[in-house]
This record gives C-alpha cells, sequence and structure tokens, in this order.
C-alpha cells in the first residue's frame, strides 16, 4: 500500500517535472497543423483547421521606412475566435479590418460611399440591384479583383455549415441568383424589394475574399486591404506591411503593429509611456489621465451604441400603454447622461435610430413627472406602482443607469426594486425573460435595428413589441426609393416606437479615443469605418 | 526520521488528490456544464451538442474525473478550449516566465529581508529599526498594484528607464524578458521584505533575549560571533516555512502584479482562461499551482529538519 502511494507520489512530482521543463520551440510553419479528432475542439460541424498561434507569411521582415509604425493594443481573451475569414463567426477581428476591403464603406453621415464597388443602381423594384466594381485592384498576391471573387464571397456566407452572423443580415439577398455578367459586374437578384440594400453591404463584416482562398486562409489570409500580414500572433505582437498598391493610394504608416495586452489598464500604461500610439474606447476616468497633456490628441466619436430599459408589453402592468408611456416621460434624458457617461453621450427619444443616421427622427422629450403621474392614474395606478428592474455589470452603464432612473421614477410615484443579478447567464436567464431589464445595443442602420429589435417575431425582439402598422412602414419603406418618402416611412416607424413600443431608450454613447499627439488623419467616426491607410505618423 | 519524511510525502499527495477532487467537483457543481460555461452567448444547440461529443461530456462524472486525473498524472492536462493547444504546453511556456520573476524577486528580496530584519532586531527601538520598521509597515500596507502604478509613473513614463507594460512574446529569450522583469521583480520585492524582515526581526529579537546568548555574551564571546554564529541561524529556522510558503505565492500569486504589467506568466493565463470561460485550463494550472504549493511546502519542510538537528533525532 506505502509502495503505491510512493509511486503514485513520485508520478506526480514527475509530472511537475514535465510543466517545468518544457520549453517548446516557438511555431513558424507555412503549413497547417491539422489535428486529429481526439485534441481539437471542434465547435462548428465542419472540421475546423487548427491555427498555430504564429503565421508567419514573409519569410523576412522588410525594413521599415520613414512612414514609420503605428501600434496600437486589442483586449486579447477573444474567447476562442482566432479565425482569419471574416465571414466566419469566429473571425479574429483585429485582422479582418486592416486586410480586407467592403464593396461600400459608410462615410460620417451614415451613408454608402465606394470601396470595392464604384457605382450601383437598382431597377425600379429594387429588387434587381447592379454594382459596377472598381477597375485596377489587384489582392496582396497581385492577383486581379473580379466579380468571381464577389460570387465566392457571397457563395461562402451562405453556406449553411459557416453559420456566418452575415447570413442573416444579408438573408434577403437571393443566394442562387448572383449574376456576374463580366468582371467587372454583379447583379444581386433580392427576394424583396430594399431601397437601402447597399447599406446592408456596409456591415463590417461583409468583405471580400479571393476566389479559392478559404483553402489556405488560415496560414496565408489574403485581401485588398491597406495593409498586408506579416506575423500574426493572437495573443502576443501581430504586425502588418503596408500595401503600397492599395487602391486608395499608399498607407500613411509603413507598418502597423496590434499588441496584446488584456488588462485595460495595462493597456493606458502602455499609451502613457509611449509604448502604443492610439486607443478606442477609453472610459471618462482613463481619459482624465490625458487631459491637459500637450502629448495626446483626445477625439470624442458619437456613436450609435444604445442603452435601454426593456419592457415586455405583453407582461401586465407594460402591457397597458399608459403605463409604458408613464415610465418615458418619468425619465430624464440629459440627467442620465450627465450622471451616467458624465457628459460623454447624445441624447436618444425612445427609438434606436441615432443622430448620425440619415433616417433619425429628432424629437422633444423632456421629463414630464405631472403627466406621467397622470398616465398612472388613468391605468389604474393613482397611488403609483411598484416594479422589479433587472440589471447587472456586464457593461459600466448598466448599474448607474439603474440607479439614476430609480430616483428618477420615484418622482412619478414608480417604486422601481433594483434586482442586480451575476453577469453570468444574463442574456440567457435575465434578458428576455423578465420584464423589466437593462439591455444593450450596439450602433446599427436605421434599417436594419428597427428589424432586428422590433419586428414582429424577430429573433432579437427583446421587448415583444408586435404592431401591423410598423411592420408595414418598414416593408414601405425598404420599397421606396424616393428618398424624402423613405425617410418619412423610417420616421414613421419610430414615431409608432415611441407612442407605443416597450422600449425606453435614454442615450447614445460617445466613444473617446487618445492617441499619441503626433498621429494624424483619423477623423471623427465609429471604429468600422476608420480609414486606415490614411493614418500617418507626423515627426514633430 | 524516514518515517517523517514518508508521513510528509503522503501528505502531500493526499493534500493534491483532494485539490484535484476539489477542482473537478467545482465544475461538476456549476450550473449547466462546460460546453454551456465556454460558448456562453454563442451557444447554439448544434455547436453545443458538437461540443459536448468532442469532450465526452457524456460520460459519467466520477469515469471523466479518473480520465482527467490519470492523463494529468501523465503529464496531458488536455487541451485548451479557447486556444486550441496542449494545457502542458500553454503552461509550461509561461511557468518559466513567472518562475524567472519569482526568483528573481525573491534572490534580491529574500537576502535584504535577512540583512534589514537583523538590523532592526538588533538596534530594537532605535533609530535604524525606527526606520526600518517604518516603511516596511507602510509597504505591507499599500496594495501591489498602486506600488506597480506608482513604479510605472515613476521609471516608465516620467523617465522611460523601463517599458511600462511587457509587450514581448511569450515564448521570448530570456535577454529579451529582463528588462521588462525589473519593474514587477521591484514591486514583489516591497512587498516580500516587508513582510519578511518583520518575521526576521522578531525571531532576532526573542533569540538575543535567550539564556544561551546571554550566556555568550557573559563569557566574552565578541558581540558579532554571538549574532552570526550563534543567534541567527535559530532565528532564521522559522523563517524558512515563511520563504516556501512566499516563494510558492509567488508562483500563483502575482496575478495582480502580472495583470499591471503585462506580464506573460502563470497569473495572466489565469485571468485569461477565466476571461475566455476555458475551464480545462483554469483546472490545469490550478492543479499545478497546487502542485508547485505542495512540493515547496514539502522541501521547507525538509529543510528544516536538515538544519535543525533537534527534529532529527526525534521519534520517527
Amino acid at each position: 500500500m506505502r509502495t503505491l502511494r510512493v509511486l503514485f507520489l513520485l508520478a506526480v512530482l514527475g509530472t511537475l517535472v514535465v510543466a517545468c521543463g518544457s520549453t517548446p520551440e516557438p511555431q513558424v510553419m507555412k503549413e497547417t497543423v491539422v489535428v486529429t479528432e481526439k485534441e481539437t475542439v471542434v465547435v462548428t460541424e465542419k472540421e475546423t483547421v487548427v491555427a498555430t498561434k504564429e503565421v508567419v507569411v514573409t519569410a523576412t521582415p522588410a525594413p521599415v521606412d520613414e512612414r514609420g509604425t503605428f501600434r496600437t493594443a486589442h483586449p486579447v481573451g477573444w474567447g476562442g475566435k482566432e479565425s482569419f475569414d471574416p465571414l466566419s463567426p469566429v473571425r479574429w477581428d483585429p485582422i479582418i479590418q486592416f486586410v480586407y476591403d467592403r464593396l461600400c464603406g459608410r462615410n460620417e453621415k451614415g451613408l454608402p460611399v465606394p470601396h470595392l464597388a464604384v457605382s450601383w443602381e437598382a431597377d425600379a423594384t429594387a429588387q434587381r440591384w447592379t454594382f459596377k466594381l472598381r477597375e485596377g485592384v489587384t489582392f496582396h498576391d497581385g492577383k486581379p479583383f473580379t466579380s468571381a471573387d464577389v460570387a465566392y464571397t457571397f457563395q461562402h456566407i451562405f453556406d449553411p455549415e459557416l453559420e456566418s452572423p452575415v447570413a442573416a443580415v444579408l438573408d434577403i439577398v437571393d443566394s442562387e441568383a448572383i449574376e456576374t455578367p463580366d468582371d467587372h459586374t454583379v447583379v444581386f437578384n433580392l427576394e424583396s424589394g430594399h431601397a437601402d440594400f447597399p447599406l446592408l453591404l456596409t456591415d463590417y463584416r461583409v468583405r471580400m475574399i479571393p476566389e479559392g482562398g478559404l483553402d489556405t486562409i488560415e496560414e496565408n489570409p489574403i485581401g485588398t486591404g491597406p495593409f498586408k500580414p506579416e506575423k500574426v500572433d493572437v495573443y502576443g505582437t501581430s504586425v502588418f506591411v503596408a500595401n503600397d498598391d492599395y487602391w486608395d493610394g499608399k498607407p500613411g504608416a509603413a507598418q502597423f503593429e496590434i499588441i496584446g495586452i488584456s488588462d485595460m489598464e495595462a493597456r493606458v500604461q502602455a499609451l502613457l509611456a509611449g509604448q502604443i500610439n492610439w486607443l478606442f474606447s477609453l472610459s471618462p476616468e482613463q481619459t482624465a489621465l490625458f487631459e491637459g497633456n500637450p502629448n495626446f490628441t483626445i477625439l470624442e466619436v458619437p456613436t450609435g451604441d444604445w442603452r435601454n430599459f426593456i419592457m415586455n408589453v405583453n407582461e401586465p402592468p407594460f402591457d397597458d400603454v399608459r403605463v409604458r408611456q408613464a415610465l418615458k416621460l418619468a425619465l430624464d434624458r440629459q440627467e442620465m447622461i450627465d450622471v451616467v457617461l458624465q457628459g460623454h453621450g447624445s441624447m436618444a427619444y425612445d427609438h434606436p435610430v441615432w443622430p448620425g443616421d440619415p433616417y433619425h427622427l429628432e424629437l422633444d422629450r423632456p421629463q414630464e413627472i405631472e403627466k406621467a403621474k397622470e398616465l398612472l392614474a388613468e391605468a389604474g395606478y393613482p397611488d403609483g406602482l411598484t416594479v422589479e428592474l433587472f440589471t447587472s455589470d456586464i457593461y459600466p452603464e448598466f448599474i448607474p443607469m439603474a440607479v439614476v432612473y430609480k430616483e428618477q421614477a420615484a418622482e412619478a410615484g414608480i417604486n422601481v426594486e433594483i434586482k442586480q443579478v451575476p453577469s453570468d447567464g444574463y442574456w440567457s436567464k435575465v434578458w428576455m425573460v423578465e420584464p423589466l431589464v437593462v439591455s444593450s445595443w450596439a450602433q446599427r442602420p436605421a434599417d436594419q435595428i428597427l428589424n432586428e429589435a422590433f419586428r414582429c417575431g424577430a429573433s432579437w425582439n427583446e421587448t415583444y413589441f408586435c404592431s401591423e402598422e410598423f411592420d408595414q412602414s418598414l416593408d414601405d419603406a425598404r420599397k421606396e426609393l424616393d428618398l424624402a418618402k423613405r425617410t418619412e416611412l423610417y420616421q414613421k416607424a419610430q414615431q409608432v416606437l415611441v407612442d407605443d413600443g416597450g422600449a425606453i431608450i435614454p442615450f447614445f454613447k460617445n466613444v473617446i479615443e487618445v492617441m499619441d499627439a503626433r498621429v494624424k488623419g483619423i477623423p471623427i467616426i465609429e471604429y468600422d469605418n476608420i480609414p486606415w491607410h490614411k493614418i500617418r505618423i507626423e515627426e514633430q | 526520521m524516514l518515517r517523517f519524511i514518508a508521513q510528509r510525502l503522503l501528505l502531500s499527495v493526499l493534500t493534491l488528490f483532494i485539490v484535484s477532487l476539489v477542482v473537478f467537483a467545482g465544475v461538476e457543481l456549476l450550473p449547466g456544464d462546460l460546453a454551456d460555461a465556454f460558448l456562453g452567448r454563442e451557444a447554439t444547440p448544434t455547436r453545443l451538442e458538437t461540443l459536448r461529443a468532442q469532450l465526452g461530456l457524456d460520460r459519467p462524472a466520477l469515469e471523466r474525473y479518473l480520465h482527467w486525473l490519470g492523463d494529468a498524472v501523465q503529464g496531458d492536462l488536455g487541451v485548451s478550449l479557447a486556444r486550441r493547444a496542449p494545457i502542458a504546453e500553454l503552461i509550461g511556456l509561461r511557468l518559466r516566465n513567472t518562475l524567472l520573476l519569482g526568483f528573481t524577486a525573491a534572490l534580491v528580496g529574500l537576502p535584504l529581508a535577512l540583512v534589514l530584519g537583523t538590523i532592526g532586531g538588533l538596534t530594537r527601538d532605535r533609530k535604524p529599526d525606527l526606520w526600518i520598521s517604518t516603511v516596511a509597515l507602510i509597504l505591507m500596507t499599500l496594495p501591489e498594484f498602486v506600488t506597480a502604478t506608482f513604479l510605472i509613473l515613476l521609471f516608465a513614463i516620467t523617465w522611460s528607464i523601463f517599458p511600462a507594460v511587457t509587450i514581448v512574446p511569450v515564448d521570448a529569450p530570456i535577454k529579451e524578458l529582463l528588462p521588462n522583469i525589473v519593474l514587477p521583480a521591484v514591486a514583489l520585492i516591497f512587498v516580500m521584505v516587508a513582510h519578511n524582515l518583520r518575521m526576521v526581526r522578531t525571531n532576532v529579537i526573542d533569540v538575543m533575549a535567550s539564556d544561551y546568548v546571554q550566556m555568550a555574551t557573559l563569557k566574552g564571546v565578541p558581540r558579532a560571533r554571538v549574532v552570526l554564529r550563534h543567534a541567527l541561524p535559530n532565528a532564521l529556522l522559522p523563517t524558512i516555512n515563511l520563504v516556501a510558503l512566499y516563494i510558492a505565492w509567488l508562483v500563483g500569486g502575482v496575478v495582480i502584479i502580472e495583470q499591471v504589467f503585462n506580464y506573460p506568466g502563470i497569473g495572466t493565463l489565469m485571468i485569461q482562461a477565466v476571461h475566455d470561460r476555458d475551464i480545462p485550463l483554469v483546472q490545469g494550472v490550478i492543479l499545478v499551482i497546487a502542485g508547485g504549493y505542495v512540493v515547496l511546502n514539502l522541501g521547507a519542510d525538509l529543510l528544516t529538519m536538515v538544519l535543525n538537528p533537534r527534529l532529527r533525532s526525534m521519534r520517527g
């Protein structure tokens, strides 16, 4: 018995020795490593190719020219998302923007602008869209970009085994009917008319890959983008070299380095110490570290990211529209922005279309306590009512929002009991389950967000809102080719949400960027539409 | 004496065994399972099913536990869910880095603690002791991330002597890692020295007041000899255990320092694993750290026995 135990101990000690001793060589390979079933974790039905952590694409690094190196950091911990395929649900986000291009980009006004496509027009039904592609564009390996690549990319998007998140966004495209009459023309046939189809193509994930590129995409990602990958290390430093043949001109920086730093404070320290040049999205407290410092420039960017309180319109008391309106009227939006965001936000009016969107409906909705009380009395709550509000610390604004709203609603006789729950399981057990919950959305164009969040029966319709009038406005708007009329229809839909809907939306967030004062060329625009090739570093 | 060693060995093994049980059972008690936890918001029925089949989650818990333990003992800690690489490999690299940091800190910190503690003990309540004790108290109470941030502010931002944050890759050669070790090591040294010196000081005071020291002094033995040959060896014995604990803490618990400096060690691996909900990796790291603690503790016990003749002659 004792011998057994001693042997067991020796085995354990042996393990420790092994753990301490092994220092494997860094893996620098060009060919793919395919791990057998027993060791791989396959998350899609198709066998996933395991990417090695370090991918060297060019044999020797090119010397950096006088344009210099632009450095930034990413938060690591992408939780298994390491694919270099931009359409994949497990794509590695940092690489997508630099290496690949979209057909259309988006400008500061939220309108589509030509990128790989130079022009587009629809037929009278807005169902048949003809796109003319840019000529003279080449991929990083020199191969010319043609309509065949677009067709190939779209086949990949609609591949059911891929489960691409983009497939739902582009649902309206008839995947069987994409025509390529010549090398620089693509015709999309939609399943129903959609006047804003080009806007759908500006989604940050709809990026073009070369025909046949999927076979080698994990160890040799090739796109038409402004930067070519030289060394990609998902957990450490990745290096990208300027694509001097880029269709929109030579990039301003010779090299991009993106470094994995998991701790937020550590990223800020790195920026302070000059180890990186730029950070996107700092909190107001962190921004304070850079204020007044001439070595740094601070940029405030309004975005369409929003937070809200959801009321389930089928659950009492929220099934009474007067109660819903009362809760909305009890909200003091400016105070929310001042306290929760420290002023770094813009007002929302209980609809999700942000001021930067061409279809935004501007309203005036101050807090109206008396009106709120009246409505509650009418609805049968003359002495006010008590509601439970669920929140968690999943986003930094969630708890402050609940606390501030509690104070504001109390004035109208609404007693809000805050129920703070763990963030683990929030999206599966609380969101869309409890009747009054704090929620959050990233920016999307009007048509997308109105459909995704409020169309009757949509999977993420968090308020369970169901209005035929609303759905009809959306359907009509999609088919309407005249911009003024289309705007009217979208605004009509927004008004329905304001009057009837179950979402209390107080604000859109601003994002604060901080950069080394020598960095120039970054416009005030959201992250996904930053023209990376226009960034340059000037010596002072 | 042999029996004593054998007893300690068995206890260590038992400890590790219990740790493995706790680590495994803890995961079983989670609502849902490994697959739920890892996929989280990305979970779709197909993905959950595939992942579960891959990990063999349909087998009974006991079978999975024995399988896992058996593999672990042979050095195979499984595969990381998030990084799809063998866990032993991931841990190995980072363990090297953490040990480098830890032992550097210990190498400088321990002698420093010894010297300062002895001075403090010998000059008790006089100026040198007052200075040393006060500074130690301050350093003990300041949280590590405060001292770390202060060090970065001073030596990386105001004067660009050292890098603020480590940006070299995990497998970088030691030469490249060295400049990045200085500031984190200093932050660690502050804490280590503060705690250890107080222990040394107390022991020195105790020992200096003991009979045999008085006897030696009365006999006319020069003070230096009294201190060095008679007092210190006895004062330092109890310190060995504390030191062992500190080294174990260095290996497993420098999470905060590593995070603040973005140092690629076991601490940051642990945090990333928890963040990714990569439970096999978390389990692997815990096992290794527990193993480290146990081994170091065992080493401390054996060393104490070797150095202390009294223990050697104990029955058994």
